[in-house]
């Protein structure tokens, strides 16, 4: 008998069968490249100042500028691949900073209990029910928006669903037998959370987290276009606000608004895809849910349809 | 499969002797629930002893209550619980901790559950080992989790496999390694051949039985089956809603019940002598606990029930040194 594989592959090989999870995939890896190898992708430095002309500004696509100029004659292009680093950076670090928040807050809730659950669910309950996105843009408006504090205050305040969630999951986890048993072998509280809740909440959380990336980059995008970025940074949202605040709709410079509105769609739909993806992947009730007709309950409608009635 | 000498295990040192140990449940809206009342037995050292009773009879909460396990609702109101010279019920959650799996381990009932889906088996083993010796050298863990596979028939190899590739019986075979980690002197097995076929439920039972005389453990055996009780116990203690029913030899509680209940619950049970004989059973339910009888517990289900059982609850009656029940019948004798 073989040792069996270790989890990571396997996790992999049903992965790699979820189209939906790897088209998500891709797409993210596609951003996450662009995004680091900007210098090398970018035909032009877009932090370089740039002599211009009257003709450079809003000037349409052309060769020398596949995706157009912007207001200031800067190439669109180079500004686009540039941006998508603000957009990962903050999706990647809000989103890190939230699911760690809500998964402690998560966790101790739901194994502990009694008041110290009681207080953290309320206190979760509150921040919930508190409209994120004006409270993000006061917050940000108040302190220096610069990148540390918009992950920050993105991060500080997207916890609240994830630590439902893992509250919730932790709580059936709890009432496992092997927990019992690993209170029998004379365990403490904290080996049991490391040891046998941890590794059972993991899938959630990392489901999660990538969910939370998308929102973390809308919320970025949401407010950058609102004037609240980093001046100092290129972000695909800074751009849309540039272009709105600037007339390129008079100007009928559409170049300048579709490629960073692609781009956040683009982000956006590769995490959700991934996310669900993985959802998918790592809980396999979805797929036998009386609700969810994936593509093998489509099949097998068919072939009940398609098997002729012997006997007839 | 031998049972013990009545007469050497009556010489054996008493290992742990637990005193009218009582439990109740805490309810929301409602009287607690009376879920143990009362219970006293003795395990000496090697002595295997049956807990036989119906589902709901507070088999369950006896052995939670030992190991202090019971849910946050649990509460032990009384009794002592008397082992190497301590009472346990006395003993700070830490100390608690230290005896757990170290001197009394469990074989949980339905072992599939009682494994973590996501470990490797041979790492759950070793989290015992770890948890108690301190052992910090991997090497060392590593042969001592090999030792305990192959005391319970399980290949070296299949220590890095998950719950999931085992056979029912070789989880429950795994469960029994696991609970041997610690060279415990007391096994608690719960019900751990339900829901095995009577093949790998006799292969369990072997190895138990085994294992009992070659390491020299007390086992305190819940289970349904009283063809396993005659099989494996010295001493058996029957339950009914939360009460001791009858507690005596095992030959005693084959060869002459004395409780109604007992005697009904071996009536029950077949006998391949009158392969003929209709299968007997006891009509209605054990009772709830939160609506007890204002007598004896048993007395709706008694066949010899009379005006006394209804109004009054029988006490322990010594019928014969070694043997005991709860019945007016047996004080009227």
């Amino acid at each position: 008998m073989s040792p069996s594989p270790p989890p990571i592959r396997s996790f992999w090989r049903t992965f790699r069968r979820n189209r939906m999870g790897m088209v998500g995939a891709v797409m993210l890896i596609l951003a996450v490249l662009m995004a680091v190898f900007a210098p090398v992708l970018a035909p032009y430095n877009p932090y370089q100042p740039t002599r211009v002309t009257i003709d450079d500004i809003y000037a349409p696509p052309s060769p020398e500028h596949p995706f157009g100029t912007d207001d200031a004659g800067k190439d669109v292009l180079s500004s686009f691949i540039y941006g998508a680093r603000v957009s990962l950076i903050v999706g990647f670090f809000a989103s890190f900073i939230s699911i760690f928040i809500g998964g402690v807050i998560g966790i101790s809730a739901g194994f502990y209990g009694g008041k110290l659950e009681n207080g953290l669910m309320r206190f979760t309950d509150i921040m919930l029910v508190i409209p994120d996105f004006p409270l993000i843009v006061l917050l940000v408006a108040l302190t220096k928006p610069n990148l540390l504090n918009i992950i920050l205050v993105i991060g500080l305040l997207g916890w609240t669903s994830s630590a439902r969630l893992v509250r919730s999951q932790t709580l059936s986890v709890k009432q496992r037998k092997f927990v019992l048993r690993a209170r029998a072998i004379g365990a403490g509280n904290f080996h049991i959370i490391r040891r046998h809740i941890f590794p059972l909440v993991l899938p959630l959380i990392v489901v999660n987290t990538v969910l939370v990336i998308s929102l973390a980059v809308l919320n970025e995008s949401a407010l950058s276009f609102l004037g609240l970025s980093d001046p100092t940074k290129i972000s695909w949202g800074q751009m849309l606000n540039f272009a709105f605040t600037r007339g390129a709709m008079s100007a009928g410079a559409w170049w300048a608004l579709v490629a960073p509105g692609l781009g956040i769609v683009w982000l956006v739909l590769s995490c959700t895809l991934l996310g669900q993806g993985l959802e998918q992947v790592l809980n396999p009730r979805l797929e036998t849910h009386h609700l969810s007709v994936g593509s093998k309950m489509v099949a097998r409608m068919m072939g009940i349809k398609e098997t002729p009635a012997i006997g007839d | 499969m031998g049972t013990h000498n009545p007469y050497s295990l009556q010489k054996a040192p008493v290992l742990m002797s637990v005193t009218d140990l009582s439990t109740d449940f805490l309810l929301e809206s409602a009287p607690p629930a009376h879920a143990l009342v009362d219970v006293s037995f003795t395990l000496r050292e090697g002595e295997v002893l049956g807990l036989v009773g119906e589902s709901g009879c507070g088999k369950t909460t006896l052995m939670l209550s030992l190991m202090r396990l019971l849910p946050a609702n649990g509460r032990i109101t009384s009794g002592t619980v008397n082992f190497m010279g301590q009472d346990l019920l006395g003993l700070s959650e830490n100390a608690m901790a230290g005896i757990r799996w170290k001197h009394i381990a469990m074989i949980f009932q339905g072992a599939m559950n009682a494994l973590n889906p996501v470990q490797r088996v041979g790492d759950q083993i070793a989290e015992a080992i770890v948890q108690h010796n301190y052992i910090q050298d991997k090497g060392v863990v590593d042969g001592r989790v090999i030792e305990l596979l192959d005391l319970v028939g399980i290949g070296a190899d299949r220590r890095s496999q998950y719950p999931h590739q085992y056979s029912g019986g070789m989880r429950q075979r795994a469960m029994i390694a696991m609970a041997l980690a610690c060279n415990p002197q007391i096994i608690i097995a719960d019900e751990p051949t339900t829901a095995l076929d009577v093949m790998v439920q006799a292969q369990i039972l072997e190895l138990l039985d085994n294992l009992r005389q070659k390491l020299g453990l007390s086992i305190l055996f819940v289970t349904h089956d009283l063809g396993v009780v005659a099989e494996m116990c010295d001493t058996v203690l029957v339950m009914y809603g939360g009460v001791t029913a009858e507690y005596a030899s095992v030959d005693t509680i084959y060869n002459d019940p004395q409780h109604p209940y007992t005697r009904e619950l071996l009536r029950a049970f077949p006998d391949l002598s009158r392969p003929t004989e209709k299968l007997a059973s006891i009509p209605g339910h054990p009772p709830r606990l939160n609506a007890l009888p204002p007598g004896c517990r048993f007395a709706p289900r008694c066949p010899a029930v009379f005006d006394r059982c209804h109004t009054e609850q029988p006490a322990l009656h010594l019928v014969k040194p070694g043997h005991w029940a709860s019945c007016h019948l047996v004080e009227q004798m």
